[in-house]
């Protein structure tokens, strides 16, 4: 890479449980709230951005392109080019990484990033069946070609595919994403009250967090639709008198006999969106903007989709190579709760010389100190809107390390249908 | 001849091309119908000629209408007739041509244009939003006169032209087709394609065309419109409506209404002859001549300086109440970024729920199509601090009305703003300079007062303070524009312009009372004079402590002869604080209806000192001719520029009756000896706070008026 990549700041929605407070708000309304606010509060003049790029998992069919249609929306004049990236889990990461190239080779100097999902509005599909029957209908020559197909539906047609379920299964491997989750918390032996026990921590963190104020910076109060009547300016997953005796009442979901994986110890389904300004830091010197934190390096890695929440320990494992710089400098990590067993299974590889040969063919990178991992609690508490969730970790983390004079940090995440994404941020 | 029309033929096609010259609009002036009438003439005698098209040479419009300066000077009604018949005969004659010819409207085909457009066999209407179509010669006094009233009725049925010729509504492409206005809806580019078609298949059998077809007016039309009961009963709702609306102070449109009608009763010959006949009797009007005026009134306030270039992309408004919340969605639907800061989130809500349900009613209507309707949410953003401001052109504060906020607030705005970003308050009785004291480059502080309700209201006062800078009021006159109000540039002092005139002459509704008049004698003989509602209906509306809260302040600036009446206070004190708690003057139930209310007069007694029995004439008087006197001392003081100005700010700021012309027009058509000679009658009966003003005493010795001055 040439130039180094500043990030000036950011902002981010709450993030808001699907089917409640935000279920009125498109991924458009999303992202285009949060891209106006990052403009207003960055005080950046829109005719000097030079591109936009938002990562988005379920791209909706009324929008496509829709990071076009959010920059168009938010004030971001016609001739600044928009689009949109697709990385599954880490499309909000994504995003930033592909603006990083775009600053790092001269192609825009101001860029906007941004990932945003709104899972309460994944539409569900009709049957091909149906669809086929339907398409006949309309394009048949005769009556007869008209009606024939629609004889032939039986009830089972008629039923809908949840489009969030379709998206959660990864058809390479056939397993649905806890499914995957099982099948580490199997290999690894991972017992249910250890999941249960790191899920009650990430409440926990997160209501510390959130009493304490410190999201302020980081969340914009939003007034949602149709009544408008309350601003939302906290995470709403987040249970504040979580115990484990409630966790451990929860039934698996994805092995309902034997399984360990609950609803408890799972990310949850969620709407919200993040937004980050970036530029050069020679650009950013000479605009007078101050940047909140740097891009040291980035990598993804791929490794078995059924595995894919091993993601963290491959592609850290990768850029920590590429860098140089080894494990136990790293002062802050966040890593993106997908499932509290796919965590523990990360941390497993990350001490154990032996595992870390299995999987990684290379000696242990470290033992992860809990007591910097995820500081402010994470997807298990706040949830999970899959293409934001990356942009929020590099958020997080660099208010975090500025806010402890942390110098390098790490954000990662696991990535369904077997990737990993990992990112090196400076301080100063 | 002013040379306004080319022809053009080749195929067997005409291609008459309207371009009048040194004009920005077409217009139908005597001199073209005449060139108009030769030219028709030519036509007739030509052969090989399979139709023609009407197009105009203008970028952006078809035909504006008629020469308005050529009505004004119209004197006598058969004069008028005369003109109307001219018309009447040379559309009879493009009517007759033994070819189709096509209008083929790109831009505003209003009045005579229109009536042009309907004597054709075809009219085919662009896609543009440029594009209406419409007869609005009522709301200039007047009645169409080139056989509109008799063509459209006939072309899109009765009650569809009672409409449009009552009101004066312009019709826009879309709707225009589904009435059967126009013949059919292309693009720009498309439209000389389309009016070929038109010809090359006239006259063939089983066509489709939607002209007198009774299926496609439906049943209703059927049932009402081809039997005389019918007809009658849709003239007399019609006349029902524009009593119910304008009052009986404007004849033009009962005029138009008898028009069709006669064309109905008595055929269409009798009809055009009585709509000539018709348009001559209200061309001379006094009506008539006023409301034109009043249309160049608007012309001239309408046009303003722009702002820089670059500037006025983004506003941002502090405080979310309903003031506030109003102008944001204002700004918005008028596409500039918005940021509405609210310390409550309650008051934030109700306002973006206001915007939505706005724009979803707009779209319902078909005023926004559905792109519109997600693009003007999309241009507000809330926040409940003084954030993200710094890119922000101009910033409206519309917080609570009291000095000591307001300076905070502009405090605070000065340090969260770019140094070259306009403050503007939103205040109907502080001084602008006091609260530009609290900025430190007061040179960026003005005042804009919107009025109430902000959607309705056109006028907006433009505050100029002490130190504000000519930039500050040209930036704050062309936003004023851009969000489609009328600016008028008033200088800080108490009461602005309209509420110094205004208040004043709601205290002398309520000094009446004490004087021993009821509140109805008064009301009543305001509605007679023109004003839109009485003048304890209005008191009700504004609020008894909003109104005495002015009413003090104007007394602190002008003294005793502003001494608001000792029941404003009373009423206020009473809780009757007008129809927003429920009584006032008047009372008014759950949906907001009003009755009258039999407790009021334990309220009033106390303060009742006379038993005065006043004529109209008399109410009328006592409560007007303050209004001219204190608009006199308002010019002598230069709080505005001119006379025009306080006639614009009084018609589309205070709902002063248009059909006078203005309040100055109106003192001028009274004289103004006999405004003075009155005056000092009205200050040995009442007191001194009638005395006639300098100006006006100077102005009655020299033989001067308002509009000779």
């Amino acid at each position: 890479m040439g130039r180094r990549i500043a990030i000036i700041g950011g902002i981010r929605t709450p993030y808001v449980k699907a089917g409640t407070l935000f279920s009125e708000l498109s991924a458009v309304d999303l992202g285009r709230l949060v891209v106006s606010e990052l403009l207003a509060r960055q005080a950046v003049d829109p005719h000097d951005i030079h591109s936009v790029v938002i990562g988005n998992v379920a791209q909706p069919m009324n929008a496509v392109n829709v990071a076009r249609v959010i920059s168009l929306f938010s004030g971001i004049p016609e001739h600044v080019p928009a689009f949109t990236v697709h990385r599954n889990c880490a499309s909000g990461l994504q995003a930033i990484t592909s603006a990083a190239q775009l600053i790092a080779t001269g192609k825009a100097e101001v860029v906007v990033a941004a990932g945003v999902e709104s899972m309460s509005n994944i539409p569900f599909f009709i049957s091909k069946e149906l669809q086929d029957a339907i398409t006949r209908f309309r394009y048949g020559r005769t009556w007869k070609a008209k009606l024939k197909p629609l004889f032939g539906l039986r009830p089972r047609h008629f039923v809908p595919k949840v489009g969030l379920m379709l998206g959660l299964n990864d058809p390479t491997c056939g397993l649905n994403m806890g499914q995957t989750a099982e099948l580490l918390a199997r290999e690894f032996k991972i017992s249910r009250t250890a999941q249960d026990e790191f899920a009650l921590m990430s409440h926990q963190k997160a209501g510390s967090a959130r009493s304490e104020g410190r999201f302020n910076d980081e969340i914009m109060p939003v007034l949602p639709p149709p009544r408008f009547n309350d601003a939302v300016t906290f995470d709403n997953g987040v249970r504040l008198n979580q115990s484990m005796e409630d966790l451990s009442r929860l039934k698996p979901a994805f092995d309902r006999k034997y399984g360990t994986v609950t609803p408890g110890n799972s990310s949850q389904i969620t709407d919200g969106a993040a937004a980050v300004l970036m530029t050069s830091e020679e650009a950013a010197l000479r605009r007078g903007l101050e940047p909140i934190g740097f891009i040291k390096t980035h990598a993804f890695a791929g490794l078995s989709p059924k595995r894919m929440g091993l993601g963290p320990a491959y592609s850290t494992s990768l850029v920590l190579e590429h860098s140089g710089i080894d494990f136990s400098e790293i002062g802050l990590i966040e890593m993106n709760e997908a499932f509290a067993a796919q965590i523990i299974a990360n941390e497993m590889i990350f001490s154990s010389d032996q595992l870390s040969e299995k999987f990684l063919g290379r000696k242990a990178l470290g033992r992860i100190n809990r007591e910097i991992l995820n500081v402010n609690g994470g997807a298990i508490a706040m949830g999970h809107p899959v293409g934001s969730s990356g942009t929020r970790l590099v958020l997080t983390l660099l208010i975090e390390m500025q806010k402890r004079s942390v110098d390098l940090g790490l954000a990662t995440l696991c990535i369904g249908g077997g990737q990993g994404a990992a990112m090196i941020l400076e301080r100063k | 001849m002013p040379d306004a029309f080319t022809i053009d033929i080749s195929d067997g096609i005409a291609v008459i091309r309207f371009d009048l010259p040194g004009e920005k609009v077409n217009k139908l002036t005597t001199g073209v119908v005449a060139e108009l009438e030769q030219l028709i003439g030519r036509l007739e005698s030509e052969s090989g000629i399979d139709g023609a098209v009407i197009v105009s040479g203008k970028e952006d419009n078809f035909i504006a209408g008629a020469d308005i300066s050529e009505i004004e000077t119209i004197v006598s009604p058969a004069e008028g007739a005369r003109l109307s018949e001219q018309g009447q005969g040379v559309l009879e004659r493009l009517e007759q041509l033994p070819f189709p010819v096509v209008a083929a409207i790109n831009g505003a085909c209003l009045g005579g244009g229109l009536e042009l457009a309907l004597a054709c066999n075809y009219r085919l209407a662009t896609d543009s939003p440029k594009t209406v179509l419409g007869l609005p010669e009522t709301s200039l006094g007047i009645i169409p006169g080139f056989g509109g009233t008799q063509r459209l009725p006939r072309l899109v049925g009765i009650k569809e032209a009672l409409r449009m010729i009552t009101t004066g509504a312009k019709v826009y492409p879309k709707k225009a087709w589904r009435i059967g206005l126009v013949n059919d809806v292309a693009a720009k580019e498309r439209l000389m394609e389309a009016a070929g078609r038109f010809i090359s298949s006239h006259g063939e059998t089983g066509k489709k065309t939607k002209k007198t077809s009774w299926k496609s007016r439906g049943l209703v039309a059927l049932l009402f419109e081809s039997n005389k009961f019918g007809r009658n009963f849709l003239f007399d709702k019609a006349r029902q409506a524009v009593r119910r609306k304008v009052g009986d102070h404007y004849p033009a449109p009962f005029a138009a209404i008898d028009a069709i009608e006669d064309g109905f009763k008595h055929g269409l010959k009798e009809g055009f002859a009585s709509e000539a006949h018709l348009l001559g009797e209200m061309a001379v009007t006094d009506t008539s001549k006023n409301l034109i005026k009043v249309f160049r009134l608007r012309e001239r306030f309408s046009h303003v300086e722009k702002a820089p270039a670059g500037y006025i992309s983004s506003v941002a408004v502090i405080g979310a109440g309903a003031m506030g919340g109003a102008i944001a969605a204002l700004v918005a639907e008028n596409g500039m970024k918005v940021r509405l800061v609210d310390m409550s989130t309650k008051a934030l809500g109700k306002a973006l729920r206001a915007v939505y349900s706005t724009v979803e009613k707009k779209k319902n209507k078909g005023i926004y199509s559905s792109t519109d309707a997600a693009w003007i949410p999309s241009r507000i953003s809330c926040d409940t601090m003084m954030r993200g401001l710094k890119r922000t052109d101009v910033v409206i504060e519309a917080v609570v009305e009291s000095m000591d906020v307001k300076r905070s607030v502009l405090a605070d705005l000065a340090a969260a703003t770019r140094e070259d970003t306009i403050i503007v308050s939103n205040t109907s009785s502080l001084s602008i300079s006091e609260m530009a004291g609290a900025v430190p480059d007061a040179w960026r502080v003005a005042g804009m007062h919107f009025f109430n309700p902000v959607d309705r209201m056109q006028l907006v006062e433009v505050v100029r303070g002490e130190k504000t800078s000519d930039l500050t009021v040209r930036i704050v006159t062309a936003l004023t524009k851009r969000l489609g109000k009328m600016p008028i540039v008033v200088k800080d002092s108490p009461g602005f312009l309209v509420n110094r005139l205004l208040l004043p002459y709601l205290n002398e509704a309520a000094r009446l009372l004490e004087d021993g008049v009821g509140v109805e004698p008064v009301d009543e003989a305001m509605l007679e004079f023109g004003m839109p509602m009485g003048a304890f209906i209005l008191l009700d509306v504004v609020g008894l402590d909003i109104a005495s809260h002015v009413c003090e302040n104007l007394q602190q600036g002008f003294g005793e002869r502003m001494r608001p009446s000792t029941i404003l206070a009373a009423m206020r004190d009473e809780g009757r604080l007008g129809k927003k708690s429920g009584k006032g003057f008047y009372r008014y139930d759950k949906k907001g209806k009003r009755q009258s209310d039999s407790g009021l007069k334990k309220v009033l007694l106390p303060h009742v000192r006379d038993n005065l029995k006043l004529e109209e004439q008399s109410i009328i008087d006592r409560l007007i001719l303050p209004m001219i006197n204190e608009a006199a001392l308002a010019l002598e003081e230069a709080v505005v520029e001119g006379p025009e100005a306080v006639d614009a700010a009084m018609i589309f700021g205070a709902g002063f009756p248009a059909f006078t012309g203005g309040l100055l027009r109106y003192a001028d058509s009274l004289g103004i000896p006999r405004v003075v000679k009155d005056l000092e009658k009205l200050t040995e009966l009442h007191g001194e706070r009638f005395k006639p003003s300098g100006l006006l005493i100077e102005m009655a010795q020299n033989a001067k008026s308002f509009y000779s001055l």
